[in-house]
C-alpha cells in the first residue's frame, strides 16, 4: 500500500472503543504492490484458482459499504439543499455533544435509536445477547449512526480476515491442499451466510429499534426456526475450519497458525444467557469495564463521573460532517423530535420548523465505558497483516479484508 | 462507548409553537430528541414536568433510571488483547468539568474543557470526564538514530518525542528530515536508538514507521505487546 494511504491510516482507540473492522481508505478498491517485507516471502504462493469459491459474506459486507459511501457522498453533495428538514438538528446534536462530553470527532460516533445500556451482570462464561450484539455489531461507517443488532458481526469480519491471509509455504502439495480446503471453508460459510441472512431479513421485517436485539430474538418463537438452521450450518462450518486450520499449522506465515488457534480458543468465548438460546453455541466474548447497575448506585451514591450540559439553536448553521474519522454521515431515518402520546410515538412538527427554537440536554452523569474484545482477537496480527499479503482476488481496502 | 444518566430537557420555542405543541405536552408520556429518550413514566405531571407560558419552555427529567447509550468511539483496527491501551493517535487533553473552588465546590465554570483551559479560566479545581483514559506520557530525545534492517541510515542526530503509555511505547515522532534527504518508508521496519534528554539514558526500540513525512516521521513499535529490551 502506498504511503499516502497508510499515512491516513487512523488507529483510534482512546479508552473504550468499538471496532470498525473496514480499513478506511475509500477511494483505494484495487490492489496494489505492497512495500510490505513480508510480500516477498508470500509471493511465489498464490496459486492458479480461478474457479476459487468466492465468500458471500465479503460480498455482502462490500455490497454494503459501497452502498454506504454512495449514500454519504450524496448526502455531503446535498448538504444545505436538498438534506431532508430532519438531518440539521442530529448534525447540531453531534456537534453539542463533541463539544460538551470531550469526545473527538476523530471516533466519535453518535449512534440511534435509542438503546439501554441495562446489560445484566453475568456470571464469568456469560454474556447478554443484548451485550454480545452490541459489542459484536460493526458501526456504520457513518458519524451519526444506525445500530442494528442484526448487522455484520466483526468476529466474523475477523474470521474472514485470517482466512484470507496468505498462508505461504514451500511445499507444492500442502498448497493445493490448502486451496481445496479454502474453496470448502468458503462453501460452507456461504451455507451458513445465506441462512443467517435469511433469519436478519425476518428479524428486520418484524422486529424495530433492536427490541429485542438480533441473538435474543433467535431463542424467541419466531426466531427459533431460524436458530435451529444457523447452529446446523455453523456446525459445518466449524468442521471446514478446523480442516482449514489443521493444513495452515503446517504452512510458516508467521502467527497465522497461531491466530487461527487463539480465536477458536473457547476460553475466550461465552454462552449466551437468554432463556430460549441454551442450545446456541458459544460466541466469541466481549467484556465491559463497568456495569450498569453498580455505576448508577455510584452516581446516587455521589461518587459517579461528573454530567455535562450541551444545547443548540435552529439558528445555528449545520454542524459539518466531513472533519469527522467517517468523512460524513448517512442520512438518518429517524425523527428528531418525537413525542409520546397515547402510547404512540409522532413527530413534532412545530419544532422542525421554529425558527426561534433552542433546546438545552443535561445529563446528570456522562461516562466513557471501555468496551474490548477478549484475547480471541489478536490486534497485533491484524495490525501486521492489515496491507496483505492477501489470497488472489482480495485486497485490503475493498471492504473485503477485515 | 459513552453512556449518559438522567438526561433533563429545555426547550425554548416561538410563541406559535409553544401554544400549539402545549396540548400534546401536558398528555404526554414521553419525549424523544434524536437518540435520547426522555420517559415520563405516569404523564408529565407525576414525572415533574413543566412548562412556562412566559418563558414559552418546556422541561423535563426523565423518570428512567436506566442509563443509555449515547455514542461509540471508533477504532478502525481495534487493538484487543493484552495491549489494549496503546493508542495510535495523538495523545489529547482530557476534558472535563471546571469548577471555581477547590474540591470540585462552587459555581460550574465550564464542560469539556482541558485542565489548562480549566486554569487559564480561574477555575480551583477539575474533574475529568470518564475515568479510563490512558495517561500517556511523553519523553523528549535526542541524538536519534532511525536504521533500516538493512543499508544506510535514514536519520543520525535526530530529535524527537516518544510516547509511553505506562512502560509501553506507543508513538515515536522524530526529524527532522531535511529537505533532499532521505525519508522512511512506511510499513518498513527499522531500529530506532537515542538518549532522553531528561535521563542521561539510551534506548533501541525495533519501530515501524506509520508516517513519512517532512520534517517529522512516526513510528510505532514493530511488536507491540512485547516488552523491548532496554540496554
Amino acid at each position: 500500500m502506498n504511503g499516502t494511504v497508510v499515512a491516513k491510516k487512523k488507529i483510534h482507540s482512546s479508552t473504550s472503543t468499538k471496532a470498525v473492522p473496514e480499513l478506511n481508505d475509500r477511494n483505494v478498491l484495487e490492489t496494489k504492490p505492497v512495500s510490505h517485507t513480508e510480500r516477498i516471502h508470500a509471493e511465489p504462493t498464490h496459486l492458479e484458482q480461478a474457479e476459487e469459491a468466492v465468500s458471500l459474506f465479503r460480498t455482502n459486507a462490500l455490497q454494503r459499504r459501497l452502498a454506504q459511501l454512495g449514500q454519504l457522498d450524496l448526502q455531503l453533495r446535498d448538504q444545505g439543499l436538498a438534506a431532508g428538514v430532519d438531518q440539521k438538528p442530529w448534525s447540531l446534536l453531534y456537534k453539542a455533544l463533541t463539544d460538551s462530553i470531550g469526545a473527538d470527532p476523530k471516533t466519535f460516533q453518535l449512534i440511534y435509536p435509542f438503546t439501554s445500556w441495562n446489560w445484566a451482570t453475568q456470571q464469568v462464561g456469560f454474556i447478554g445477547a443484548a451485550q454480545y450484539n452490541f459489542c459484536a455489531a460493526v458501526p456504520q461507517w457513518s458519524a451519526v449512526g444506525n445500530y442494528n443488532s442484526s448487522g455484520d458481526m466483526f468476529n466474523q469480519a475477523f474470521q474472514e480476515f485470517l482466512n484470507v491471509i496468505v498462508a505461504s509455504t514451500d511445499d507444492p502439495q500442502l498448497r493445493v491442499q490448502i486451496s481445496q480446503a479454502a474453496d470448502k471453508l468458503t462453501l460452507a460459510t456461504n451455507d451458513y451466510t445465506t441462512v443467517y441472512n435469511q433469519a436478519v431479513s425476518a428479524y428486520n421485517d418484524s422486529v424495530t429499534n433492536n427490541d429485542p436485539p438480533f441473538d435474543k430474538w433467535l431463542g424467541t418463537p419466531p426466531g427459533k426456526g431460524f436458530q435451529t438452521q444457523i447452529i446446523a450450518k455453523g456446525i459445518t462450518v466449524d468442521q471446514a475450519q478446523q480442516n482449514y486450520n489443521n493444513l495452515v499449522d503446517q504452512a510458516n506465515t508467521p502467527g497465522l497458525a497461531d491466530a487461527q488457534t487463539q480465536f477458536k480458543n473457547k476460553d475466550f468465548y461465552s454462552k449466551l444467557t437468554d432463556p430460549g438460546l441454551s442450545g446456541f453455541p458459544k460466541v466469541p466474548n466481549w467484556s465491559a469495564s463497568d456495569n450498569p447497575s453498580s455505576w448508577v448506585d455510584r452516581i446516587k451514591a455521589g461518587q459517579g463521573p461528573a454530567g455535562a450540559t450541551m444545547g443548540f439553536t435552529s439558528r445555528d448553521a449545520s454542524y459539518d460532517y466531513s472533519n469527522t474519522w467517517a468523512g460524513g454521515s448517512i442520512s438518518i431515518k429517524q425523527v428528531f423530535w418525537q413525542v409520546n402520546v397515547s402510547g404512540q410515538w409522532q413527530s413534532i412538527t412545530e419544532f422542525e420548523s421554529d425558527q426561534e427554537l433552542e433546546v438545552s440536554i443535561e445529563f446528570e452523569a456522562i461516562d466513557q465505558i471501555q468496551i474490548q474484545p477478549s484475547p480471541w482477537y489478536n490486534g497485533s496480527f491484524v495490525r501486521s497483516k492489515a496491507n496483505g499479503p492477501f489470497k488472489k482476488g482480495y485486497s485490503a481496502y475493498g471492504g473485503d479484508g477485515t | 462507548m459513552f453512556v449518559g444518566y438522567k438526561p433533563t430537557f429545555t426547550i425554548r420555542t416561538s410563541q406559535s409553537s409553544f401554544s400549539s405543541f402545549l396540548n400534546k405536552f401536558k398528555v404526554t408520556t414521553g419525549v424523544r430528541i434524536g437518540p435520547f429518550t426522555f420517559e415520563a413514566s405516569g404523564g408529565m405531571e407525576k414525572a415533574g414536568w413543566t412548562y412556562s407560558s412566559q418563558g414559552q419552555t418546556f422541561t423535563g427529567t426523565s423518570t428512567s433510571e436506566t442509563p443509555l447509550i449515547i455514542g461509540v468511539a471508533i477504532s478502525e483496527l481495534p487493538q484487543g488483547g493484552a495491549n489494549l491501551f496503546l493508542t495510535r493517535s495523538e495523545p489529547q487533553a482530557r476534558k472535563g468539568v471546571c469548577y471555581r473552588f477547590a474540591g470540585r465546590e462552587g459555581d460550574i465554570l465550564a464542560r469539556g474543557v482541558s485542565e489548562e483551559e480549566c486554569g487559564s479560566l480561574g477555575g480551583e479545581s477539575w474533574a475529568p470526564i470518564g475515568a479510563l483514559a490512558p495517561a500517556i506520557v511523553t519523553r523528549d530525545v535526542h541524538d536519534v538514530r532511525v536504521l533500516p534492517l538493512h543499508g544506510d541510515p535514514v536519520l543520525t542526530n535526530g530529535i524527537g518525542h516518544m510516547d509511553f503509555n505506562g512502560p509501553n511505547l506507543v508513538l515515536v515522532r522524530c526529524g527532522i528530515f531535511a529537505q533532499n534527504k532521505p525519508l522512511p518508508r512506511v510499513g518498513t521496519e527499522y531500529v530506532i536508538t537515542g538518549e532522553y534528554d531528561d535521563h542521561p539514558m539510551p534506548f533501541r526500540y525495533t519501530v515501524r514507521c506509520t508516517v513519512a513525512a517532512r520534517p517529522v516521521s512516526q513510528f510505532v513499535p514493530a511488536v507491540s505487546d512485547l516488552e523491548e529490551e532496554q540496554p
